[in-house]
């Protein structure tokens, strides 16, 4: 045992103990010896500084260094196109909020809520689902066992109060709601044989569409949270009348602002046609889409996305029932979506009439919003009050309506209902 | 002067409390005559009431006293909330928790489920409990086995999942099991409402604690700090030298169902099958990664209290979720496979045992009826079933004591399917589709008798609640009617 610097230190705990040991203790090293089995080899043993010495250092090559790979560049990839192409996804806003959106589709606003569905509303009964409903709203909201910390908020009633929030996310809680209401209203439509012979629930579908608007190519991504596709279309939303009577329609432009103004150029793309399935299958044709939006997002930003959606997926399914040449449809096609908040739900309904976007004259599309359907009323806290009634995250103003309209457009088209 | 100062203070007070004594004496005395018959307390016997273990190295009779006080403890409080709070307050500190064994629930070290199955005290079983035979469902495995077929094909070709879409492998096969799963709930829905009725969450943690017999128990760090300095002033408590020590673990679930009735029990507790012998382990815990360490106790059975669906129904565990169990080369074959059922019945039984303490039970109160719950190992394509009872949460005794044992049936990685060749599986495994269909189609049931023993009658827990959120009130603003002059 050598007397280091280590030992000596005075911080160290064994101190005391360690002077008394070096005063009784003598300490003797031992010499080394070979281990017999290399003795009776007969190894010969060098020490590692006279075995250095003996050698040259100038003869030792050094070998090169490789040459470093080189980065692969975008022009060789073969999806790559020297004229980029715009593309639309989930996290892109529009300024001028819907007339920007309706520009884009060449759609016109229609009022309300379609008279198909309308009439669903007052002729179907929903059954007693109000304490399963409010089971999946607490389960979403206070039952789930999630505990992170949440994103930093802001009261304008007390501007500047330092909020430190745990608990369940938002995107999560929607998630929940969602998964549930679809898992109970897609069970009710398939109490209906021709439903269950027709439709099929899909989990996360894939969209790829594109379609071109005055010479420039947009393309629409997007995964979504489920999709009911079917056999056939859904039945047309208005009549043909209406739709001969869009021709004299106008649509209110953004002049002199360009409507392709927020979409993002790319120089990677392909054409795709992929509405949830790659190649034409027996059931691939779109009715409901479930989407939701995991942003902070307002709600015309929320149904902007809807309709972008939904026209790609009505033009992906009408490229492949007519071809790429047709201009106006013989046979509108007609496309659904629910998306939704944390309490409300909101729908919109998209008809395709031409897939002519070269120019704003001629036939237009039709789309109807229908928003804030209220399921209930979240009160977040207060914590700066001193009543107790403020510390905890109220639940409050229940309404059964918006579930009956969501009943109706699960069960739009159906025959025999 | 001030020593006889001193002294004559003391006997003042000497002479003072003399006096009372006397007094009170005499009031007793008068007491006393009056009456005739008096009670003594109750007697204590060596031993509580029940079976305790006998070797008094292993558990001292005091100890035994010391646990049964604190079972008596618990049943005093009317309310599982006030329980769950009883139990993290009282038995650890504030700074540094309770000193427990974190025991992983994924087991990395190879050869360790002989370890995991003395820990969980669980037998295993090949095949399935005798309840899914008996089962009347063959009508609707038969309505759903090409729905099966069909929602195989449209996951492995024609919807796109795959690489160029940035989706992880864990991802994929999450969006697969759920696309089965919704499929089976929206199909059945209507005719077993169970399904309906029930909540269903993703990605969620399993928290559990207990305390396992032999096992040794060292004593605290600040009394060992006591005895090195001065060993004659400590008195060491009977609770610390027990044999026996606590565990705390967390697992992870990809997807849950729960359900508001229990399902129903695989085997009576007074079968043969529940005293079955498991394997002997001898060897200290750390050798098989499970470390000593200061940490907080926690139970969560994938819920928070108040959720009227408190049973456990299904758990799914995606096997491409960790990267130590997909990767198959790393260790010899078969390790693998063990360290994958350990995995299962890790899970099972810490979520059984968090359901427990959320039905008003611990490891100081016994469970008086078995608890049951299945689970499913995949990525899709290969599948391990799981049926898990669980006997007892009495670990801390030994055999003699507690002869029941923890029973998990186990069927493993079988393939439902070898390919898919222009759009038709090939070598589709029909047992497979059959149980795993069966596990949904199971009905949870009515046990026939309480199922909170242990709280009071006129407890707060024990009302049924339909309704937790108040309905829109339609607010009709009344405005008064200004009648002007007309002058």
């Amino acid at each position: 045992m050598r007397l280091t610097g280590v030992l000596c230190v005075r911080e160290n705990t064994h101190y005391r103990q360690f002077k008394t040991m070096w005063k009784s203790y003598k300490f003797k090293e031992q010499r080394l010896k070979l281990p017999l089995p290399l003795q009776e080899k007969n190894v010969e043993i060098i020490r590692g500084k006279d075995f250095l010495r003996g050698l040259d250092t100038k003869q030792v090559v050094v070998a090169a260094e490789p040459d470093p790979v080189p980065t692969p560049s975008l022009k060789k990839h073969p999806n790559y196109h020297e004229k980029p192409a715009l593309t639309y996804t989930n996290e892109i806003q529009f300024i001028e909020g819907k007339k920007q959106a309706c520009l884009l589709t060449k759609s016109r606003e229609m009022e309300g809520v379609p008279a198909g569905i309308l009439r669903l509303m007052d002729t179907l009964e929903l059954p007693d689902v109000n304490s399963t409903i409010q089971k999946y709203i607490m389960n979403s909201q206070v039952w789930d066992p999630t505990n992170v910390k949440l994103t930093k908020r802001i009261d304008k009633e007390k501007i500047g109060y330092k909020f430190r929030e745990f608990g369940i996310p938002r995107e999560r809680a929607m998630l929940n709601l969602m998964t549930d209401l679809v898992r109970l209203f897609v069970s009710m439509m398939n109490l209906y044989p021709s439903a269950r012979e027709n439709r099929r629930l899909l989990t996360r579908p894939f969209l790829g569409s594109h379609y071109r608007y005055k010479g420039d190519l947009i393309n629409i991504r997007a995964r979504s949270e489920f999709l009911i596709s079917s056999r056939e279309f859904l039945p047309c939303f208005a009549d043909t009348d209406a739709v001969k009577e869009s021709v004299d329609y106008t649509i209110p432009d953004m002049h002199p602002v360009n409507p392709t103004i927020d979409l993002r150029m790319e120089n990677l793309y392909s054409e795709q046609n992929i509405p949830a399935f790659r190649v034409p299958f027996e059931f691939d044709k779109p009715q409901t889409l479930f989407h939701l939006n995991k942003d902070l997002s307002k709600l015309v930003h929320r149904q902007n996305r809807a309709l972008m959606f939904l026209l790609g997926y009505a033009m992906a399914a009408a490229r492949r029932k007519y071809g790429d040449d047709v201009t106006d449809l013989p046979e509108p096609i007609c496309v659904q979506c629910v998306n939704m908040n944390e309490a409300t739900l909101n729908f919109t309904f998209f008809q395709l009439n031409t897939m002519d976007f070269s120019s704003d004259s001629g036939v237009k599309n039709f789309v109807w919003f229908d928003s804030g359907n209220h399921l209930f009323a979240k009160h977040l806290t207060k914590p700066w009050l001193k009543d107790p009634e403020f510390k905890i995250n109220r639940y409050d103003s229940y309404s059964e309506e918006p579930l009956k309209k969501l009943l109706a457009v699960v069960m739009y088209g159906l025959s025999n209902l | 002067m001030a020593a006889s100062m001193v002294v004559g203070r003391k006997l003042l007070k000497l002479s003072s409390t003399l006096v009372f004594r006397a007094q009170e004496a005499r009031l007793l005395s008068s007491q006393v005559s009056v009456q005739e018959d008096v009670k003594y307390p109750p007697i204590r016997g060596k031993y509580p009431p029940g079976e305790w273990p006998k070797n008094e190295e292993d558990m001292h009779p005091d100890v035994c006293w010391e646990w049964y006080d604190k079972g008596q403890e618990f049943r005093s409080l009317p309310t599982i909330q006030e329980r769950l709070d009883h139990m993290e307050s009282t038995y650890f500190d504030k700074d540094y928790g309770v000193h427990t064994y974190v025991y992983p629930s994924l087991n990395l070290s190879p050869n360790s489920l002989e370890f995991q199955q003395f820990v969980t005290k669980t037998a295993l079983i090949e095949g399935m409990p005798n309840v899914y035979n008996l089962l009347d469902v063959q009508k609707d495995i038969d309505y759903l086995t090409p729905l099966l077929k069909e929602k195989i094909v449209m996951n492995t070709t024609l919807m796109r999942r795959d690489k160029n879409n940035f989706i992880s492998k864990r991802e994929t096969s999450h969006e697969f099991i759920k696309d089965i799963m919704m499929m089976v709930i929206t199909c059945m829905g209507g005719k077993y409402r169970h399904l309906v009725e029930s909540s269903l969450n993703e990605q969620v943690d399993i928290h559990a604690h207990w305390n396992r017999y032999k096992v040794e128990r060292l004593l605290p760090q600040e009394k060992r700090y006591q005895t090195y300095w001065s060993p004659d002033k400590i008195t060491i408590k009977p609770s610390h030298s027990q044999y026996n020590h606590c565990f705390l673990s967390q697992g992870k679930a990809d997807l849950l169902l729960r359900t508001e009735l229990p399902l129903p029990e695989f085997v009576s507790m007074n079968d043969e099958l529940s005293t079955k012998e498991y394997p002997p382990f001898d060897y200290f815990p750390n050798q098989h990664r499970t470390r000593r360490q200061w940490k907080k106790l926690k139970v969560s059975p994938g819920h928070n209290f108040g959720d009227p669906n408190s049973f456990g129904y299904l758990a799914v565990l995606n096997s491409n979720d960790d990267k130590w169990l997909t990767n198959t080369r790393s260790y010899p074959r078969g390790v693998v496979h063990n360290m994958k059922r350990g995995w299962g019945m890790n899970n099972m039984f810490l979520w059984t045992v968090a359901q427990a303490h959320y039905q008003g039970f611990n490891s100081y109160n016994n469970i008086t009826y078995p608890f049951t719950s299945q689970g499913i190992i995949t990525d899709g394509k290969r599948y391990t079933f799981m049926a898990y009872q669980l006997n007892t949460l009495h670990l801390w005794k030994d055999d003699a004591a507690e002869p029941l044992v923890n029973l998990c049936w186990h069927k493993d990685n079988q393939k439902l399917y070898d390919t898919v060749e222009d759009g038709e599986v090939k070598g589709f495994n029909e047992e497979v589709c059959a149980q795993l269909l069966k596990f949904f189609l199971i009905r949870p049931a009515e046990r026939g008798y309480d199922l909170r023993p242990t709280l009071p009658e006129d407890s707060t827990d024990r009302i049924k609640k339909n309704a937790w959120i108040e309905d829109k009130v339609e607010i009709v603003e009344e405005v008064e009617e200004i009648v002007f002059d007309e002058s």
